[in-house]
C-alpha cells in the first residue's frame, strides 16, 4: 500500500478512504466536520497573526496541519508546516505571506471537499 | 472496555472515535478539552487512553505525566498521537510514560492493530490482577483457617489441663481476657494482644505432668509436694517450647514465667523485675486475681474488694506495678469479662 497521498491532488479520495478503512460514510462525516471547523481555524490563524502572537500562530498552524492532513492535501500541509517553522524560528517578516498562503490552500481544500458532498 | 480519546481537532476526534467503534462494543468517551478529559480519566480510570500531543490548554506530555502520578492510572495503557516527524516528542513521551504512539494523519492500518494490542494488553493485565487478588483472598482464608485450627487445638490442650485441676474452663477464658485488657492498656500492638489472648490459657498446661495425688490433694501440700507442684511451670515450658508458631512461643514463655514474682521470690527461675517476660508479668496479675475471686473445693471465693486489696498489696513485690495499675484502672472492663464468663 502506498502510504503517501498524491502530490498532484488537493484531495486524494482514494488515499483517504484507504486511511479510514474504506468507510465512505465516515469520509462524508469528516468532510462535514472539517467544513465547519476549518473556517474557525483560518480565523484563529489570522487573529494570531494580527495580534503578533507567535505561540498562538504556531498552535493554529499545527491545528490546521493536523486537520487538513486527514485529506491528503499536500499543498495545505506544506503551507502549514512552513508557517509552523517560521513561527518557531521567529521569522516575522515571512509570517504574513505564509499565513495568506496557508489560508488560500485551506480554502482550496474546503472548496474541493464541498463538491464531495454534492 | 472503557476508552478515552482526548484530541482538540474535531476531524481527528471523529476519525478515531469511528475507528474505535469498529473494534467492538467498547464504551468510547471523547474530549476536546484536555483538562476536562484528564479529570474524567482520573475519576473513571479508563482501560485505554488515546491523547493528542499538541493541545492548547495542556499538552500530551503533561497529560501523561499527570496520569502516571494518579494511582488508578499508573498501569493503564496510554497511546499518544504525534506526527511521524516529531521524534524528540516521542522520546519525551516515552520518558513521561506513554505506552505507544499513533501517527497523524490517522491511518486505520496502524491505528486499529495498535489500539487492539493495547486493549489486549489491558485485558491481560486485568486478568492477572484479578487472579492475584483471588489468590491473595484464598491465601488469607487458608491462613485464617490454619490459625483458627491452631487456636482451637491449643484451647483444647489448655482445657485438657484444666480438667485435671479443680479450676474451671471459665477460669482460662477470664484470665486470658483479663490479660488482654492489661496488654491493650499497656499499648501493645493489636497482634500481640490477640496472641496473648490465645496463648494465656495454656499457662498451666504443665499440670498434665503433675501427679494426681499432689494436684488433687484436698489439704495443704508438704514442702516436697509443693516442689513437685511447682514443676508444672517448667513442664509446661517443655511441652510448648521450640515451636515455630509465635503463639506457642508466647505460650511457652508464659508457662515458664507466670509464677515469677517482681521482687525475685517467685519460681522456677527467681527472675526479678523486667527480667521477667512482660507476658508472664501480665498473666501473673490476671491469673492470681481470677484464682482469688473463684470458689474452689478447698476455699470460698474472695470478694472483689478483698482481691483488689491483695493486688495493691502485691504491687511492686509480687506483681509488676504497671500491670496492676492497668488492671485496676480499667476495672469496669474487668467486671464485664467477669460477668460474661461465669462458672
Amino acid at each position: 500500500m502506498d502510504s503517501s497521498p498524491s502530490a498532484d491532488l488537493v484531495f486524494d479520495r482514494k488515499w483517504v478512504l484507504e486511511q479510514i478503512g474504506g468507510d465512505a460514510g465516515l469520509l462524508h462525516d469528516i468532510i462535514e466536520v472539517f467544513l465547519v471547523d476549518c473556517p474557525d481555524i483560518r480565523q484563529q490563524i489570522n487573529a494570531a497573526l494580527h495580534a503578533g502572537e507567535l505561540k498562538a500562530l504556531h498552535a493554529a498552524a499545527h491545528c490546521a496541519k493536523s486537520a487538513v492532513g486527514n485529506f491528503g492535501a499536500p499543498a495545505a500541509v506544506k503551507a502549514a508546516i512552513e508557517l509552523e517553522e517560521a513561527t518557531k524560528k521567529g521569522e516575522t517578516a515571512q509570517l504574513e505571506r505564509l499565513t495568506n498562503s496557508l489560508c488560500q490552500a485551506l480554502i482550496e481544500v474546503e472548496n474541493t471537499l464541498r463538491l464531495e458532498l454534492v | 472496555m472503557l476508552i478515552a480519546i482526548i484530541e482538540d481537532t474535531p476531524v481527528n476526534l471523529l476519525v478515531m472515535q469511528s475507528l474505535v467503534k469498529r473494534l467492538g462494543a467498547h464504551d468510547c468517551q471523547i474530549f476536546s478539552d484536555a483538562e476536562f478529559g484528564l479529570a474524567w480519566c482520573q475519576d473513571n480510570a479508563p482501560d485505554l487512553i488515546i491523547v493528542d500531543y499538541m493541545m492548547p490548554s495542556l499538552d500530551g506530555l503533561e497529560f501523561i505525566r499527570r496520569c502516571r502520578s494518579t494511582p488508578a492510572l499508573q498501569e493503564r495503557p496510554i497511546l499518544m498521537v504525534t506526527a511521524a516527524a516529531e521524534r524528540s516528542v516521542r522520546y519525551a513521551a516515552l520518558e513521561a510514560g506513554a505506552s505507544d504512539f499513533l501517527t497523524k494523519p490517522i491511518d486505520t492500518h496502524e491505528f486499529t492493530p495498535r489500539v487492539r494490542n493495547m486493549l489486549q494488553l489491558r485485558a491481560a493485565m486485568a486478568a492477572t490482577t484479578h487472579r492475584a487478588d483471588e489468590l491473595a483472598v484464598a491465601v488469607r482464608q487458608a491462613t485464617e483457617e490454619i490459625q483458627m485450627r491452631e487456636r482451637e487445638t491449643i484451647m483444647r490442650l489448655a482445657r485438657a489441663a484444666e480438667f485435671r485441676d479443680p479450676e474451671t474452663g471459665s477460669h482460662i477464658l477470664r484470665m486470658a481476657h483479663y490479660s488482654a485488657i492489661i496488654a491493650q492498656h499497656l499499648g501493645l500492638p493489636d497482634e500481640t494482644v490477640d496472641l496473648l489472648l490465645s496463648a494465656a490459657p495454656m499457662h498451666d498446661v504443665g499440670k498434665l505432668g503433675t501427679p494426681d495425688h499432689i494436684l488433687l490433694k484436698p489439704g495443704r501440700l508438704t514442702p516436697d509436694e509443693m516442689e513437685i507442684m511447682r514443676q508444672h511451670a517448667s513442664i509446661g515450658y517443655e511441652i510448648l517450647r521450640n515451636s515455630s508458631s509465635p503463639m506457642l512461643q508466647m505460650a511457652a514463655e508464659i508457662a515458664l514465667s507466670h509464677h515469677e514474682k517482681y521482687d525475685g521470690t517467685g519460681y522456677p527461675q527467681g527472675k526479678i523485675g523486667e527480667d521477667i517476660p512482660l507476658t508472664g508479668r501480665i498473666v501473673a496479675v490476671a491469673d492470681v486475681f481470677d484464682a482469688l475471686t473463684s470458689a474452689r473445693p478447698y476455699k470460698e471465693a474472695w470478694d472483689l474488694e478483698h482481691a483488689r486489696e491483695h493486688l495493691l498489696a502485691g504491687r511492686g513485690t509480687h506483681f509488676d506495678p504497671v500491670c496492676v495499675d492497668m488492671f485496676l484502672d480499667n476495672w469496669n472492663e474487668i467486671l464485664d469479662i467477669r460477668s460474661i464468663y461465669q462458672d
